[in-house]
């Protein structure tokens, strides 16, 4: 197994090599092997040259691709990864995610804990979502989609409060808020069919409206639908 | 467990180690300032032991006699240990007000007329009241001179008398001369029998023993007691890591690895003991260098060297067991060190604590530490206290288990949380 924790876990004061080295080492590698793979896995972060250096003179980016390489150097058959691209720059990130995709197509099964739910909507094959500790639901893209239904994801934006919203919904069952907030919000609904009722409800109430979109449910979307749109700690 | 893990382990913490030196090369060059500074003030030299004392007199009679009692007192010996100036009692009397002087002899008028006339009289020593002993110096010195001048007076007053005569008279004959020299030649014949020689006299002998005496030098003394005292902090610098790791988050890691917690925790117990060992013979090193300590045989020196510093680390590790984080662990172990140092003698020689302290000097590390390091300099050889440094380095080991096994609990229990 091997893991990438989010904070940086190696030492700062020896360089990339040597860290690369005692991991290396620790897992059980030596020789040409370990030696191969710190050379590999360097050219392949773009540290080669670099190597030398204390990681405590690296970028934030440097380091993350140096975290990651330390629980990928011996190929493990799972590899643990907790928020490896937060706080980096466009190009560290697209290398790092290049580096998971190439681990994964070698066989190793990786556990990619983010916020970003673009990046597990880029990334994942199966996508676990957790709310307080608990898994809430677990499958593919498309079967998480199903959750939320055949249904659309519309945003509605408008001068009006978030108590005139809630007073139009509460009578029209077709539509489910996923956000609320003043002038602006999200529902579940099929559109083709509802969304002409639900203006006309509007209209009625003398509730203005300004713009309305239709788009097909994401993850962010089945992410509000299953945990709601309260802050958490 | 996987000796050859642990040895990655200390590998990689020498390294990092090694790359920051300055921690631990400061601890290191403490010991070192502390013996100069103490040198400076305590040196080995047995010349200046007292600073000269500072003396006025004031000799309100300025007689012959009264001017041969002031010579007396800065002259030969004497005039090494005391500065005696000649005043006016007046200004005599502003300078000590000032503190200037560790005591002030004013001679009375007439001191002269009255040793003359066998008469008593008093000499007054004002002393300063802000020195402690310079002025007793200065009170037995001259107590010591009242009473030979006394003691000459009573025993040689006959002669004393006729000299007077002669020389109130300022015209004295061959004949006057002759007539005093035989006096005083039959006085000293009549006492030479109980003054040469001496009724009671001191007999001064060395016992010679096969075992070099111990005489030793402040050096001799500050360097291994402090090399004892900081030598805790530089373990403790090292092994303090075992927090650090678990803070950064590369224990967690560590613990993912097939490295088991109890490899970690050797490694540490190992590393500081080496980087102990390598630092102290470094200082050992330099002290001979530096100072001119003869430390004794190596072959004791090394041995004392190991059994301390496998002391020093399982001390230590017993500590970290019940250590939470960095911080605490600063403050608790920063404490309890410079309590052990004071009940040590790492900065006071135990020899100076009562009777009691002593007893509780023998339960701190700083103690057989130092006493083990007197001996090698006072000429004993390591089979001579077998006791001694397997008594240390058995209790190190003991230490170690007790540290270890609780450390483990406890960072296995920490660390997923």
């Amino acid at each position: 197994m091997g893991v990438v924790p989010q904070d940086m876990a190696f030492y700062e004061d020896l360089s990339a090599r040597e860290n690369l080295f005692f991991w290396g080492k620790l897992q059980g590698l030596s020789g040409k092997i370990l030696e191969e793979r710190i050379q590999y896995y360097l050219d392949k972060t773009g540290l080669r040259g670099r190597e030398k250096e204390p990681l405590k003179k690296y970028s934030g980016g440097m380091k993350r691709r140096i975290n990651l390489i330390i629980g990928l150097i011996h190929e493990p058959k799972l590899l643990l990864l907790d928020e490896p691209t937060i706080g980096i720059d466009v190009q560290t990130r697209l290398n790092i995610y290049e580096v998971i995709k190439e681990a994964s197509a070698r066989g190793t099964t990786i556990l990619y804990t983010t916020h970003n739910l673009q990046e597990a909507e880029d990334l994942c094959h199966r996508i676990a979502i957790m709310d307080q500790g608990k898994i809430l639901a677990l499958g593919t893209l498309s079967e998480l989609i199903r959750i939320v239904g055949e249904k659309d994801i519309a945003l509605v934006s408008g001068r009006f409060s978030a108590d005139e919203v809630r007073g139009v919904l509460g009578s029209f069952q077709e539509a489910e808020i996923l956000s609320l907030e003043e002038r602006k919000v999200m529902l579940s609904l099929e559109a083709s069919k509802s969304m002409p009722l639900l203006l006309e409800e509007f209209f009625k109430r003398n509730i203005h409206v300004e713009d309305v979109s239709i788009k097909q449910p994401n993850l962010e979307s089945v992410f509000l639908c299953l945990t709601g749109k309260e802050l958490r700690e | 467990m996987s000796v050859k893990r642990v040895f990655l382990l200390i590998r990689k913490d020498f390294l990092r180690k090694w790359r920051n030196p300055v921690v631990i090369v400061g601890f290191m060059l403490m010991p070192l300032l502390f013996t100069f500074i103490f040198g400076l003030f305590f040196g080995k030299s047995e010349e200046n032991i007292l600073p000269r004392i500072s003396v006025l007199a004031a000799d309100n009679d300025k007689s012959l006699l009264s001017q041969l009692f002031l010579t007396s007192l800065s002259q030969g010996e004497l005039k090494k240990l005391i500065d005696l100036k000649v005043v006016e009692e007046t200004l005599g009397r502003k300078q000590m007000e000032k503190g200037k002087a560790s005591g002030l002899l004013i001679i009375p008028e007439k001191f002269g007329q009255n040793i003359w006339d066998g008469k008593a009289m008093e000499l007054l020593l004002l002393k300063n009241p802000a020195e402690q002993f310079l002025p007793q110096v200065v009170e037995e010195i001259t107590d010591t001179a009242a009473l030979l001048f006394s003691a000459l007076s009573s025993v040689f007053g006959e002669e004393v008398g006729l000299l007077r005569g002669y020389m109130e008279k300022k015209d004295f004959s061959d004949q006057d001369v002759a007539q005093f020299s035989v006096k005083v030649r039959n006085r000293m014949q009549s006492i030479s029998k109980y003054v040469f020689p001496p009724v009671i006299s001191l007999k001064q002998e060395t016992i010679k023993t096969e075992r070099k005496t111990l005489t030793l030098s402040v050096q001799d003394y500050m360097l291994p007691a402090m090399a004892v005292f900081f030598l805790l902090f530089v373990c403790n610098v090292v092994f303090e890591d075992v927090l650090r790791e678990k803070e950064a988050g590369t224990l967690l890691r560590l613990s993912i690895s097939p490295l088991e917690i109890a490899e970690f925790i050797w490694g540490k117990i190992l590393i500081s003991m080496a980087i102990g060992i390598l630092c102290t013979l470094i200082l050992i090193g330099l002290g001979w260098m530096i100072f001119r300590i003869a430390w004794g045989d190596f072959s004791t020196v090394l041995l004392i060297v190991v059994s301390l510093n496998i002391l020093c680390a399982g001390f230590i590790s017993f500590f970290y067991a019940f250590l939470k984080t960095e911080r605490q662990a600063g403050t608790v172990l920063s404490s309890v060190f410079i309590v052990m140092a004071l009940l040590g003698g790492s900065m006071i020689p135990v020899s100076n604590f009562p009777p009691v302290l002593q007893n509780f000097s023998r339960l701190t590390l700083n103690y057989w530490g130092i006493q083990a390091f007197l001996k090698s300099i006072g000429g004993t050889r390591f089979w001579e206290m077998g006791l001694h440094l397997g008594g240390m380095a058995a209790a190190g080991v003991v230490f170690s288990l007790i540290g270890s096994s609780f450390l483990k609990r406890n960072l296995q229990r920490g660390l997923y949380k």
